[in-house]
C-alpha cells in the first residue's frame, strides 16, 4: 500500500470513531445532565423566559433534531458559549491550548531523553546498578499519582529552596509579546531572555513532573527493546566491523529498538493527556486542563462539553499522525 | 493492542526486578491489602480521632499527640488517613463490580452473537477505550455530582471496555472449540452453552482482570478527588485531603501531602504485588510478556 | 603466517559452570590460504570464528594465545581490538537477512564502517570505494541507496560480502556464508567468495557443516568435534584418504550424487555436553572403533602421512 492510499484508509477509519465519540458525549452531557435552561437560569426564572431560553437554544426540537443540530455546529468549529463567560467556547480553549501544548512538549521531549538515554545506558550494562536502577526507578513512577509527585516537587524545589516558582505561565512583572503562545518560543524569538528564563522556570516543576510521569513508560520499552536488539545478529555483525560501541548502540541496536515504541506513541499520548489535567491543576498552568475543571467548578456544561469535544477529536488526530509518523520511520511498512 | 493497567506494569517491572515466580512478592501484596482492608472496616477502633472533628490546633507539625500532624481545621491526618481507606476501597471495589458487571455479560454476548450487535458493541467499546480514561471519567463525574455510587459509575465506564474485549476475544476463540460444536450439535441450548461451556473458560481472565483494575481504579478515584470530583467533603478521602493540603503547602506543611500520598502509593504496590502473583498462579499461559 | 591460535580455549560462563566450547585448539592460516573449519552444528566452531574476533558475550573466558601478523591479539584492551575488527580480520556472517540492519540504507552501514577505521575518509571518497566494491561483488552501484529488505537473500549476502571487504582484511572468517541460502545462490556466493579471496589476496577461514562445500574450496581443512581438532589435513588428503573415525563418517554421510546410493548414512549418537565433555576422546561414545584407553585418557594428536590427527588408533604408528 503506498502512503498515500494509506494515509486516506486511516482517515477514512477514524471517522465512524469519532461520530460514536460525539454522540456519547452528546447523551452524557446534554442528557443526563437534566435540563440545561434550568442549570442557566435557575430554578426559579419564570416559565416565559424558560420558554423563550429554551426556544433560543433549539432544546424545544425534537432530540433528533437536536442531535444533529449540535453535530452540525461541531463540524464547523462551533463548540458553543459558555455560560460562565458568555464567551465562544472554542476561542477559551483556543487561549488555553497553546500553554497546553507547551507542557506536554516540553514533558514529552523530556521523557523521550530520560528514556532513550537511560534505557539504552541500562540495556547496555544489563543487570548492573545502572539497569536495576532504572527498574527501581519505574516502579516509583507508575506507582505514584502524578499530582503528588507534583506537590513533592513544588514543596521541595518551590517551597523549601525557593529554586523554582511553584504555580503559573510568567511571572507578573515580566513582560512578553506573545504570538504563538507558547512562551518559550515567543520569548526566544523576541530575544527576551529576562522573559525566557522566567518562562522556564515556571515551565520546569510542571514539565518534569509530567516527564518524568511518562517516561517511566519510555525507559522500559527502550531498555527492553535494545537488550532484544543487542542480541541480533546485525549488532553482531556490526561489532565484528570495528564499530564503536556507542555506534552500535544509539546507531544500531536503539535505533532499531524504536521502531516498535512508536506505535505505543498513540496510548502514551491519552496518558499524557490525562496527566495534564491533573499536572495543570496542581500547577495553576492556564492549560485547557485546568480550563476543564474550573468549569466543572461552575458546572459551565456547554463548555464542559465542547472541552470534552476538543479532548475527543485530538486524542484521534494524534492517533492518525502516530500511525503516518510510524509509517515513516519504519521504512519496511513504507515498501 | 491494550492499554496496560498499573498493576500490569508495576507487576512485570517488579518481576523484572525480583525474577519471576517470587511467592513471597504475592505474599507483601496480599499482606498489604489486608492490612488497608482492615484499616477501612476497622477504622473507628484503629483511629485515634475522629477525622472529622477539630481535634487539635491548626496545621499542627506531627508531635507525640498527633504523629501525622494535624491539617488547616485540625483535623487529625492520621485518622483522616486511616478513614481514608474506606473510601478508596468501596469505591474501587464498587467500581471494579460494575465494570465487570457490564462489561463481562456484553462481551460474552457480543462474541457469541457476533453479527451487527457484536460489530456495533465493538465499535462503541473502542471508542471509549481510546478516549484518555481520566478525562472520560472527569466527564461523567462532572454529570453526575459527588458521591459513592456517582464516583464509582464514573470510573467503572473507563474500564468496562477492557472486560468487554478481553471476554470478547476469548469467547470469539473458544466458540469454535470441538466441545463447544459438539454439544451445539447435541441441541444443547445457546445460554446452556454459554453458561456451561464458555463461561468457565473466560473466568480465570475474569478474576485477573479484576485484580489488576483495582489499582487503577484507586489511582483514578485519587485524580477525581484531587479534582473536586470526589466525595463531598469533610469525608475522609485522599485525593481530596492532597488538594486541601496543596492550598497550605507555602505554609510548608509537608505532613497534609507526604501521608495521604504513601497512603495511595502504598494501596497501588500491594494490589500490583498481589495482582501480578495472582496472575501467574492462575493464568501462566495468558500472559503476553516480552 | 597470517593467523596462529595457540592452544586456544573459549569457555562460556554459564549458571551451571564452564561450556568448553572451544578447548585447547592449534591453527594456522598462511597467507593466501584458505582453511576449512567443518563440524555439527554445537561443536564450536563458530564459537573459535567469534572469538577470534573476541565479539562473544563480556563473561566468555579466553586462554591460551592467538595471533594476527605476529600481534597476540587475546590481551589487547577493547580499544585496540576494535581497530582489528573489520580492519584486518572481517567476518561474514551466515545468515544475510539478520545481519544487516533493516533500517539503515545500504550506503550508510558502508560509510559508517569506512569512517570507523578511516576517520579521515570523506563522504565521497566512501561512496566511491563502496560503489567500486559493489561493482565487484555484483551489484549495480544505484542500488547503495536502498534498504537492505529490499534484496534477496542472495544479494544481501553479495552486500555482506562487500561490507566485509570494502576495508580489505588480510583474513576474512565466513561462518557458514551460505547455509541459509537457495542451492543455486550458494553455488555462485561461493564461487564469488573464493574468486574476491583471490583478487584481493586475503586469507580465509571457512566456517561449515558441509565437508563438501570445502574440500573443493579450502587448501587445508580442520574437522572439528566437540570443541576440539580432531584432524587437520589437506583437501585432498581427508577427503580421499580419511584417518579419524569421526572424518571417516562425516564424508559417508554427504549425500551421494549416485541415485543406487539411497542408503543415507548418519553417525549414531549425539555430541556430548560441553560442560561436562567426556574425560578420554571426546568422540569415544560414538566411535565405532572405540578401545579401552579412549575412554580413560585423551588422545594426543599424531602425524600420520602428511594428516594430523587426535586418536589413540594411530598412536601406535609412531611407538
Amino acid at each position: 500500500m503506498s502512503l498515500k492510499s494509506y494515509i486516506i484508509t486511516r482517515i477514512i477509519l477514524a471517522i465512524p470513531m469519532i461520530l460514536i465519540l460525539l454522540i456519547m458525549i452528546f447523551f452524557i452531557l446534554r442528557i443526563i445532565p437534566g435540563d440545561p435552561v434550568l442549570a442557566i437560569l435557575g430554578g426559579k426564572a419564570p416559565v416565559e423566559v424558560i420558554e423563550a431560553k429554551r426556544h433560543e437554544l433549539g432544546l424545544d426540537k425534537p432530540i433528533i433534531i437536536q442531535f444533529f443540530d449540535y453535530l452540525g455546529d461541531v463540524l464547523r468549529g462551533d463548540l458553543g458559549v459558555s455560560t460562565l463567560t458568555n464567551r465562544p467556547v472554542w476561542s477559551e480553549i483556543k487561549d488555553r491550548f497553546p500553554a497546553t501544548l507547551e507542557l506536554t512538549i516540553f514533558s514529552f521531549i523530556l521523557a523521550l531523553i530520560i528514556g532513550i538515554f537511560w534505557g539504552a545506558e541500562a540495556a547496555w550494562r544489563k543487570d548492573k546498578p545502572l539497569d536495576i536502577s532504572a527498574r527501581v526507578y519505574s516502579i516509583f513512577i507508575y506507582a505514584v499519582p502524578v499530582f503528588w509527585l507534583g506537590l513533592m516537587l513544588q514543596l521541595l524545589f518551590g517551597i523549601y529552596l525557593r529554586w523554582l516558582p511553584v504555580g503559573g505561565r510568567l511571572s507578573p512583572r515580566v513582560s512578553l509579546d506573545i504570538k504563538t503562545g507558547l512562551f518559550l518560543l515567543d520569548s526566544l524569538f523576541s530575544w527576551n531572555w529576562e522573559a525566557f528564563w522566567d518562562v522556564l522556570k515556571h515551565l520546569l516543576l510542571p514539565g518534569i513532573t509530567l516527564g518524568l510521569v511518562i517516561s517511566s513508560i519510555f525507559l522500559r520499552m527502550v531498555r527492553n527493546n535494545t537488550v532484544l536488539m543487542l542480541s541480533k545478529d546485525f549488532v553482531k555483525a556490526a561489532k565484528a566491523r570495528g564499530l564503536k560501541p556507542k555506534v552500535i548502540l544509539y546507531g544500531h541496536a536503539v535505533r532499531n529498538a524504536f521502531v516498535p515504541i512508536f506505535t505505543i506513541m498513540g496510548m502514551q499520548f491519552a496518558l499524557l493527556l490525562a496527566g495534564a489535567v491533573l499536572t495543570e491543576t496542581t500547577f495553576s498552568w492556564p492549560g485547557v486542563g485546568s480550563y476543564l475543571v474550573l468549569k466543572i467548578k461552575y458546572r459551565d456544561f456547554p463548555a464542559i462539553q465542547g472541552t470534552i469535544i476538543f479532548f475527543a477529536i485530538f486524542v484521534v488526530l494524534i492517533s492518525i499522525i502516530i500511525d503516518i509518523v510510524n509509517a515513516l520511520v519504519d521504512p519496511r511498512v513504507r515498501y | 493492542m491494550r492499554k496496560k493497567f498499573i498493576s500490569e506494569r508495576l507487576g512485570e517491572l517488579i518481576s523484572d526486578l525480583f525474577g519471576t515466580g517470587t511467592g513471597w512478592l504475592t505474599f507483601i501484596g496480599a499482606m498489604i491489602l489486608i492490612f488497608y482492608i482492615i484499616l477501612a472496616i476497622f477504622s473507628p477502633q484503629i483511629a485515634p480521632y475522629d477525622p472529622t472533628e477539630r481535634v487539635g490546633r491548626s496545621l499542627t507539625a506531627p508531635n507525640e499527640e498527633f504523629i501525622f500532624g494535624t491539617d488547616n481545621l485540625g483535623r487529625d491526618v492520621l485518622s483522616r488517613v486511616i478513614y481514608g481507606a474506606r473510601i478508596a476501597l468501596l469505591i474501587a471495589f464498587i467500581a471494579v463490580a460494575i465494570a465487570a458487571g457490564v462489561g463481562v455479560p456484553l462481551g460474552l454476548i457480543s462474541g457469541f452473537v457476533g453479527g451487527p450487535l457484536d460489530r456495533i458493541l465493538t465499535l462503541v467499546m473502542d471508542a471509549i477505550y481510546s478516549f484518555p480514561g481520566l478525562i472520560l471519567a472527569i466527564a461523567i463525574a462532572a454529570v453526575l455530582g459527588p458521591g459513592v455510587i456517582n464516583i464509582a459509575v464514573s470510573i467503572a465506564v473507563v474500564y468496562t471496555p477492557t472486560y468487554f474485549r478481553v471476554i470478547r476475544n476469548q469467547v470469539a476463540s473458544v466458540k469454535n472449540e470441538l466441545y463447544v460444536e459438539a454439544a451445539k450439535a447435541l441441541g444443547a441450548k445457546n445460554s446452556e452453552i454459554l453458561m456451561k461451556y464458555i463461561f468457565p473458560n473466560v473466568l480465570p481472565s475474569i478474576v485477573v482482570v479484576l485484580s489488576m483494575n483495582l489499582a487503577d481504579a484507586i489511582m483514578i478515584e485519587a485524580g477525581l478527588s484531587f479534582l473536586g470530583l470526589g466525595i463531598a467533603p469533610p469525608t475522609p478521602d485522599w485525593g481530596f485531603d492532597l488538594s486541601n493540603g496543596q492550598r497550605f503547602v507555602l505554609s510548608k506543611a509537608w505532613w497534609g501531602l507526604l501521608f495521604p500520598g504513601i497512603a495511595i502509593i502504598t494501596v497501588v504496590l500491594g494490589f500490583s504485588m498481589f495482582s501480578e502473583g495472582l496472575n501467574e498462579l492462575i493464568n501462566p499461559t495468558i500472559r503476553e510478556r516480552r | 603466517m597470517i593467523f596462529e591460535a595457540k592452544d586456544l580455549k573459549i569457555y562460556y560462563k554459564t549458571k551451571r559452570g564452564f561450556v568448553k566450547a572451544v578447548d585447547n585448539i592449534n591453527l594456522t592460516v598462511e597467507k593466501g590460504q584458505t582453511v576449512g573449519l567443518v563440524g555439527e552444528s554445537g561443536c564450536g566452531k563458530s564459537t573459535f570464528g567469534q572469538g577470534i574476533l573476541r565479539i562473544l558475550p563480556p563473561s566468555t573466558f579466553y586462554g591460551g594465545s592467538m595471533k594476527i601478523e605476529n600481534q597476540e591479539i587475546l590481551g589487547l584492551p577493547e580499544n585496540s581490538m576494535r581497530k582489528i575488527r573489520g580492519k584486518k580480520i572481517g567476518m561474514i556472517f551466515q545468515d544475510p537477512m539478520t545481519s544487516l540492519n533493516p533500517v539503515m540504507k545500504i550506503e550508510k552501514l558502508f560509510f559508517e564502517t569506512l569512517k570507523t577505521h578511516e576517520p579521515e575518509i570523506t563522504e565521497e571518497e566512501a561512496r566511491d570505494r563502496t560503489a567500486k566494491v559493489l561493482e565487484k561483488v555484483g551489484i549495480e552501484p544505484e542500488r547503495m541507496r536502498e534498504y537492505s529488505f529490499q534484496f534477496s537473500g542472495g544479494m544481501r549476502q553479495r552486500v555482506m560480502i562487500a561490507l566485509t571487504l570494502v576495508l580489505n582484511p588480510i583474513l576474512v572468517i565466513a561462518d557458514e556464508p551460505t547455509t541459509s541460502l537457495d542451492v543455486i545462490v550458494q553455488a555462485q556466493i561461493m564461487s564469488l567468495l573464493n574468486e574476491l579471496r583471490k583478487e584481493y589476496d586475503m586469507s580465509m577461514i571457512l566456517i561449515t557443516h558441509d565437508l563438501g562445500v570445502v574440500a573443493e574450496m579450502a587448501d587445508k581443512i580442520c574437522v572439528m568435534y566437540a570443541g576440539h581438532i580432531v584432524e587437520e589435513a589437506l583437501s585432498e588428503d581427508l577427503y580421499y584418504n580419511p584417518k579419524h573415525p569421526y572424518t571417516k563418517l562425516l564424508i559417508k554421510s554427504i549425500p551421494n550424487t549416485n541415485i543406487n546410493d539411497l542408503d543415507l548414512k548418519y553417525i549414531p549418537g549425539s555430541p556430548p555436553d560441553l560442560l561436562k565433555p567426556p574425560i578420554g576422546c571426546r568422540f569415544a561414545p560414538r566411535c565405532p572403533y572405540k578401545k579401552e584407553i579412549c575412554e580413560t585418557n585423551e588422545p594426543p594428536v599424531v602425524k600420520v602421512d602428511n594428516t594430523n590427527v587426535k586418536c589413540w588408533l594411530y598412536s601406535g604408528v609412531e611407538q
